[in-house]
């Protein structure tokens, strides 16, 4: 069973018909009747795991469990160079690149294989490929003029200048929201309307909400003035990134009206590859994310049906 | 009746070489809580058991499913990870956390884990492959050989094994448990094997096997039961062939 069906169905049962277990957001997943010699063999790692967080033995009593966010399903876009043959060309200086020239991407940071659903052991396929492909790209650009071997001293201390200020600004942030809060509130927003199931008008109201969040954060307090190990001063910074790239998810959704994956809409339950067959890329824009879409290459296997019966 | 309120005693430092205090903090009790989401409870709110306004207590956390070791401290005295610290489960005291004592402190519970990472180096712990070109496909383990080595590949370094070993400290050269149990992982594996003799001469030389004292308090400290003690067995067999080795080849 893959995971977006599984996810879909146990929301279901606890959301739409009020019966998870105890009347909460949990179902059972029971393993009682294999072996605790099997399961020991099997999935030692994991049902170790379960029972240091619950305090309940998964041999004997079914286990309580939940979807939760694990992964990204996108990432930076990446660029690709394809051969005459349509494959890749190994030796290109693209591949792997990012928008920024001389700025590579590897693994699971990368979008590429990941647009539409989360696949077992993507991160090893992701790291595997990426890295296989970046290197020989790291060194063809190395090798080409576009490389220069030295930035003029003014751009990194353009850029020093940039950051500097932006952290001196941060650090003096006395206002009364707390960016902890703040953030607890952005994953409880998303979980609830941007991940399993997706409605429209959810997502509009999401969208609105995080724009409540971000003019929050602009009165939000850095907590700690220390200048040694200051962690909530990173995470003030990093929080309004989070809010950035929670627009880009949540508008992206928005557009889409069909469902793809684990992209589920239930007003569009179904894929619309004349129209949707296509990769959402965002850039930044002062006035929030700018999305345009780019073709999924199908020359070498053509989507089917997908199917489980 | 469940308790009302956890009580927490943290031992906090604001720099390395600064001066520790200690400082309380009283929190609603909520189900299922550990100590990973007690900590993340004070910073939405910064304020002492006494009332007094105080900055978020600073630690170390990534995985949140005990897999990476990095929020690691002693919680009531003892090593462990806090994010598997079940409150439920700490009896009805104030739960007490400190940094770890055998790192140096960064900042409050976050210590500096570079001596272990320096000894995993020492003792090169990785499989050396040349270059980004296809070899071919490497040699296979039999299903056995891959359940002892798993065992061995669980090590995330956390540290629990250092905290607890007499040996391990700042008067001794001892490299500590956890990178001993590697150079067994690594001399087991096929083309590991190829460079088992440079991983045997790193813990050949000073602060290497010989000066294990066999207290054996790390294996009982392991959250991951790796099996060090056997793992310093089969070293010291894998030495002392060596040695003798070298003895008859002069």
């Amino acid at each position: 069973m893959p995971r977006d069906v599984a996810s879909r169905e146990i929301h279901t049962v606890c959301v739409d018909k009020g019966l998870g277990v105890g009347g909460g957001m949990v179902v059972y997943l029971d393993l009682t009747h294999i072996p605790r010699a099997t399961l020991k063999k099997k999935l030692e790692g994991i049902l170790e795991i379960y029972e240091k967080f619950t305090g309940e033995d998964p041999c004997e009593q079914p286990m309580k469990i939940y979807p939760a966010v694990h992964y990204s399903m996108g990432g930076l876009w990446v660029d690709y160079e394809r051969s005459s043959d349509g494959f890749l060309d190994h030796g290109s200086a693209r591949n792997q690149r990012t928008s920024i020239d001389g700025l590579y991407a590897v693994g699971e940071c990368d979008y590429q294989y990941h647009g539409a659903n989360r696949l077992g052991a993507n991160s090893l396929l992701s790291c595997v490929y990426a890295g296989q492909v970046a290197g020989p790209a790291v060194l063809t650009y190395l090798h080409s003029s576009a490389h220069v071997d030295d930035p003029r001293p003014s751009v990194l201390e353009a850029a020093e200048k940039k950051w500097s200020a932006r952290f001196a600004e941060l650090a003096k942030r006395d206002g009364g929201e707390n960016p902890y809060v703040l953030a607890d509130e952005l994953g409880k927003v998303m979980l609830e309307n941007v991940t399993i199931v997706r409605h429209n008008n959810k997502l509009r109201e999401t969208d609105a909400k995080l724009q409540e969040l971000a003019e929050r954060w602009s009165r939000a307090s850095v907590l700690d003035h220390g200048t040694w190990a200051n962690a909530p001063l990173s995470f003030l910074n990093q929080l309004w990134n989070m809010l950035h790239l929670a627009r880009v998810v949540t508008l992206g959704a928005l557009a889409r009206d069909e469902s793809r994956g684990a992209h589920y809409k239930p007003e569009f339950p179904k894929r619309d590859d004349a129209n949707w067959m296509k990769t959402t890329v965002a850039s930044h824009a002062a006035a929030g994310p700018c999305l345009r879409y780019e073709p999924v290459d199908v020359t070498l296997c053509a989507p089917v049906e997908r199917k489980y019966d | 009746m469940p308790r009302q309120t956890i009580e927490l005693k943290v031992k906090r430092q604001d720099t390395p070489t600064g001066r520790s205090r200690w400082e309380e903090f009283s929190l609603p009790w909520q189900p299922n809580m550990n100590v990973v989401a007690c900590l993340m409870e004070i910073r939405k709110r910064p304020v002492t058991k006494q009332g007094l306004a105080t900055t978020p207590v600073h630690w170390e956390a990534s995985c949140l499913e005990e897999v990476c070791g990095s929020c690691t401290m002693l919680v009531n005295g003892k090593p462990r990870q806090s994010c598997t610290a079940l409150v439920d489960s700490l009896g009805d005291g104030p739960i007490v956390l400190e940094p770890l004592t055998k790192f140096p402190v960064v900042r409050d519970l976050q210590v500096d884990r570079t001596p272990m990472f320096d000894a995993l180096k020492r003792v090169k712990a990785w499989i050396p492959i040349d270059g980004s070109y296809d070899l071919g496909a490497g040699p296979r383990l039999s299903s056995g050989e891959q359940e002892t080595a798993y065992a061995f590949s669980r090590c995330m370094t956390c540290g629990c094994c250092m905290e607890v070993c007499p040996q391990y400290n700042d008067h001794s050269e001892f490299m500590g448990p956890a990178p001993l149990a590697q150079v067994r992982l690594f001399n087991s594996h096929p083309t590991g094997r190829m460079n088992a003799q440079e991983r045997l001469d790193a813990i050949m030389g000073r602060g290497g096997l010989a000066d294990c004292g066999n207290a054996q308090l790390c294996i009982e400290a392991c959250p991951k039961e790796i099996p060090l003690t056997e793992a310093f067995g089969e070293l010291g067999r894998q030495v002392t062939l060596a040695w003798l080795r070298q003895l008859f080849s002069r």
